[in-house]
């Protein structure tokens, strides 16, 4: 799609009235020439500029953005000490491709160490990733940890793995801890637990109203739910083919933009 | 005039290019030669007018099912546009993005029969025909790439994968300007589309005398858009944007706009309310933009959600410092207006001179969405201007809807899919499997190995009635039957399961029927209360399967083989199948979303009509007649029946299933069902 379209935008030639907005362009590119030669000059006010950054900007671009001065001044504030810091930039290394990820573990175990949920998520999801020897019960106890901060996400994968585990009563209760803090797929889950009664009361009304949260969430999967609970009346909902079709349009729409991981 | 709007931005910043930015406003906002003095308490009326999540829908109607749908599409929408412009003496009409895409017309125009350089896209010729002064651009706007959102808008883009500016060429775009501060380009590090606008609007106001004047107001536009966009079409942007957190990108343009004379200040931002605590990565970031010092008003989208609404029960209306009957969040006059078209923002804005600029008079502030759709539940009329300016691309729409992409030598139903015929089934999972296996060869070569099944399930089996089957004739195939062959916009997800979790999953979908006494010498009816959608099965020869349905839940499926070879517990597959079933849909033991491998952004429906844009002729020998599981054999004392649409059995002897007979022609339920017997011992 990029390729073929890139294809169709051939290069025309410039209208004469252009000139002036070219003359323009070559002015600006001076100016930006004659303000980065400041730079180098001047680089403690950039650095100045960056330290205003907030930290999580700072990954955004170091990370999306691919920007190596971001990446140095989230360094500084990590080896400053910064949880925050340390925190993303773990992040930043453990999703860049060809980064050392040991040191990617490193930072974020010592955020970690500082008490920063974040980043206990993170380690779960990298040691289960990862594959290693005991990762499973590590991981575990990383989500524990962030979970205990109040890390929705982290609860959620600790109810995930209860699942694995067989084991539905502390499935539904680490899902309802993650439904709690509004995360859209323990919603859906702790739903389905709730309409099935796996290790929790089967309660239908409770179900669709923890449908409805996640599908106003613009969870999917919840949205499909809802219609197909629409068009066959259950859950306590009357036939509504009306409202089966929307809701379907729905699943549509808001499977170009699912909730996203942290 | 119009500049390339990178550049123009670019320009700006050096203070070179202040004077030409405020140039973006439409015909009528041509300012005066010289500013005329205003006298200090003259007043003035400006409706603000709000679209949002249009996504394409031009016209009242429902492209997959070839009818017209009154509840939506913009031809509706005018209509309270011009309603509203004869209501106040003053309007700027603005959309708030996701608008270029949703429709089987935006699909038409992207991908089937690329717009031309030269054209502009059916939404905006409508857009531009009701004068819009503005436009935001939302997250679904980067659904096609770059390069044609750059086309579509008639943007030039700095960015890596595209030409260098100069080289890109200016192709049609709406005919007025677009605003989006929050995203950059990774390689120049500047906004990719015009942060911000400024609107030079000619009032009808009155002087302090009560005397009708002709007046300008400068009003200032910044629009954002979710930073969630990186995660959702990475595969577009990945390496060539990034975001700026909204609450920065405000705090640093909005005193910018002041300063170039901006005396309202609105934001466009395509995004709900959260008041959680701030992040720049925040998806919804409204309610923190109604924080920031200088904000007038806000033009909201993105949830589908209609505010003010006073008896809303949406979570995001009813946070701490959201007033959802008089439409202000942390006293800022907010408005969203709802998709498709459905409903039309309007914010009254009482101004008042106070002989050095104009500000707004915050008592007087009226806040609305109002509705298409009329008291009585009819909906307002088309403005019938509107249907003709993309006749052209309707009609061509509806084509490609009708469009055949291959032939079916046999005619693929559901009626008895519950009883082992896999006619409208097989060909999904062909295309499914198809679908995953190219995409593991080609990037997941941890998983090249294992071998990919597939697994759907009949969607329409009966439940209302006999119409309530999926049945598609003999000969050609068109694209809106692929919606016949898969009823849900499901996009392909892959599964890394083993044997146990197969067979659970197999028990599962056969809770699809009842437990059959074989002694009973009554009449027992087969399936179950148990959703036909979850009844999901394979179809091939290499996996094979029995069905004992004298058998508990749990305990039915027996003799499950891989290429004639038992299924061992720790056996590993991959499965492909769709979004909802791996995420935990139908709660399917081991499926929550933890298994996905792969999570395609492409429908089941696009890569069914992909498959059968290759087989092109479809037969039943070779698409519709590979059956993975039967019943076990038992003979029963007594009939087993079930119930299928009337005077289909000769499509289950053409299927070439045995055992199967008519009981009773007439079920007496009224919907044309008769019942069926099946003979379990053949």
């Amino acid at each position: 799609m990029t390729t073929a379209a890139s294809d169709e935008l051939a290069p025309t030639a410039l209208p004469a009235d252009r000139t002036f907005f070219w003359a323009l362009v070559a002015l600006a590119a001076a100016t930006a020439a004659l303000a980065g030669g400041l730079y180098l000059r001047n680089g403690s006010s950039e650095r100045a500029a960056l330290a205003a950054v907030s930290t999580e900007q700072l990954a955004v671009r170091a990370g999306a953005g691919r920007d190596a001065q971001a990446l140095q001044q989230l360094r500084y504030r990590a080896q400053g000490g910064a949880a925050q810091a340390q925190q993303a930039l773990g992040s930043v290394l453990a999703s860049t491709e060809g980064a050392d990820r040991a040191e990617a573990m490193q930072w974020l175990q010592a955020a970690q160490r500082q008490g920063d949920a974040q980043a206990s998520y993170l380690l779960g999801r990298l040691r289960l990733s990862a594959g290693v020897l005991h990762a499973e019960a590590q991981a575990a106890s990383d989500f524990e940890r962030a979970a205990a901060a109040g890390h929705a996400g982290a609860a959620l994968q600790r109810g995930l793995m209860a699942r694995r585990a067989q084991d539905p009563v502390a499935a539904a209760r680490w899902l309802a801890q993650a439904a709690q803090a509004h995360d859209p797929q323990a919603l859906f889950l702790l739903a389905n637990a709730t309409r099935e009664g796996n290790g929790v009361p089967r309660d239908e009304a409770r179900a669709l109203a923890l449908y409805r949260e996640a599908a106003a969430l613009e969870y999917p999967p919840a949205h499909q739910a809802l219609a197909m609970a629409y068009e066959r009346g259950e859950l306590g909902l009357p036939r509504d083919s009306e409202q089966a079709r929307e809701a379907l349009a729905e699943v549509a729409h808001s499977l170009k933009h699912p909730p996203v991981e942290r | 005039m119009k500049l390339n709007r990178g550049i123009g931005w670019s320009l700006g910043a050096v203070a070179v290019g202040a004077g030409l930015l405020a140039c973006g406003g439409s015909d009528d906002d041509t300012p005066p030669a010289s500013t005329p003095t205003i006298a200090a308490g003259s007043t003035a009326q400006l409706a603000l007018l709000e679209t949002t999540d249009l996504h394409t829908n031009v016209r009242s109607y429902d492209y997959f099912k070839l009818a017209g749908d009154n509840s939506l599409g913009f031809e509706r929408t005018s209509t309270l546009i011009k309603a509203a412009r004869a209501e106040f003496a003053n309007t700027l009409l603005v959309d708030n993005g996701d608008t270029i895409q949703g429709t089987a017309l935006s699909d038409y125009q992207a991908l089937v029969n690329p717009v031309a350089c030269t054209d502009t896209l059916a939404i905006y010729k409508a857009m531009n025909a009701a004068g819009y002064d503005v436009g935001g651009i939302g997250n679904h706007e980067f659904n096609y790439g770059l390069p044609y959102l750059a086309q579509v808008t008639g943007s030039k883009f700095d960015v890596d994968g595209m030409p260098a500016v100069s080289a890109q060429a200016k192709c049609a775009g709406p005919a007025f300007p677009q605003v989006l501060a929050n995203v950059y380009s990774v390689k120049s590090k500047q906004p990719l589309f015009t942060p911000y606008t400024i609107v030079t609007k000619t009032l009808k106001a009155k002087d302090p005398a009560g005397q009708d004047i002709s007046v300008p107001v400068k009003v200032g536009f910044i629009g954002f858009a979710p930073p969630t966009i990186l995660a959702w079409d990475k595969r577009w942007l990945d390496g060539k944007v990034y975001t700026e957190g909204v609450k920065e990108t405000a705090e640093k343009f909005i005193p910018e706009m002041k300063a170039k004379g901006a005396e309202l200040i609105v934001v466009i931002s395509h995004g709900g309310l959260d008041s959680s605590a701030y992040s720049p990565t925040l998806e919804n970031g409204s309610w923190h933009l109604s924080k920031v010092a200088g904000v007038d008003a806000m033009l909201i989208g993105h949830s589908h959600q209609i505010f003010p609404d006073a008896a809303s029960t949406v979570g995001q209306f009813n946070q701490v410092g959201v007033d959802k009957a008089k439409g202000t969040v942390n006293g800022v006059p907010t408005v969203m207006a709802n998709f498709w078209g459905k409903h039309l923002g309007v914010i009254g804005l009482s101004l008042k001179h106070d002989g050095s600029k104009w500000s707004v008079d915050t008592t007087k502030t009226t806040v609305q969405a109002r509705s298409t759709q009329n008291a009585d539940k009819t909906y307002v009329a088309v403005d019938a201007a509107v249907a003709p300016l993309i006749e052209a691309e309707h009609q061509a729409t509806i084509a490609y809807v009708k469009t055949p992409v291959g032939t079916t030598d046999f005619r693929m139903t559901t009626y008895f899919a519950d009883v082992g015929e896999p006619g409208a089934i097989e060909i999904v999972n062909q295309a499914q499997a198809d679908y995953v296996s190219a995409y593991i060869q080609a990037n997941l070569p941890e998983f090249k190995a294992l071998p990919v099944l597939s697994v759907s399930a009949p969607f329409k089996s009966g439940f209302a009635g006999g119409a309530d089957f999926t049945d598609v004739a003999a000969g050609p195939l068109a694209i809106n039957n692929a919606a016949d062959l898969y009823l849900y916009p499901n996009t392909v997800h892959a599964v890394k399961v083993n044997g146990a979790d197969i067979k659970a999953w197999l028990e599962t979908a056969a809770k699809r029927f009842n437990t059959i006494n074989p002694a009973l010498t009554t009449a027992q009816e087969l399936v179950s209360t148990y959703p036909g959608y979850n009844f999901d099965m394979f179809t091939s020869a290499d996996m094979q399967y029995e069905i004992d349905v004298t058998q508990p839940v749990g305990s039915r499926i027996r003799n499950l083989t891989y290429k004639g070879a038992p299924i061992g517990a720790a056996a590993e597959f991959v499965v492909a199948t769709n979004n909802y079933r791996a995420s935990g849909g139908g709660s399917f033991p081991g499926l929550d979303g933890s298994k996905t491998i792969y999570a395609s952004p492409d429908a089941n429906r696009d890569a069914l009509i992909a498959y059968i844009k290759t087989a092109k002729n479809l037969t039943r020998a070779g698409n519709g007649s590979h059956r993975s599981w039967r019943f076990t054999k038992v003979a029963t004392a007594g009939p087993v029946t079930f119930k299928s649409a009337t005077g289909q059995l000769a499509l289950a002897q053409a299927a070439g299933l045995s055992g199967i007979t008519l009981q009773q022609a007439d079920d007496g339920s009224g919907k044309s069902l008769s019942v069926y017997a099946i003979d379990l011992a053949q």
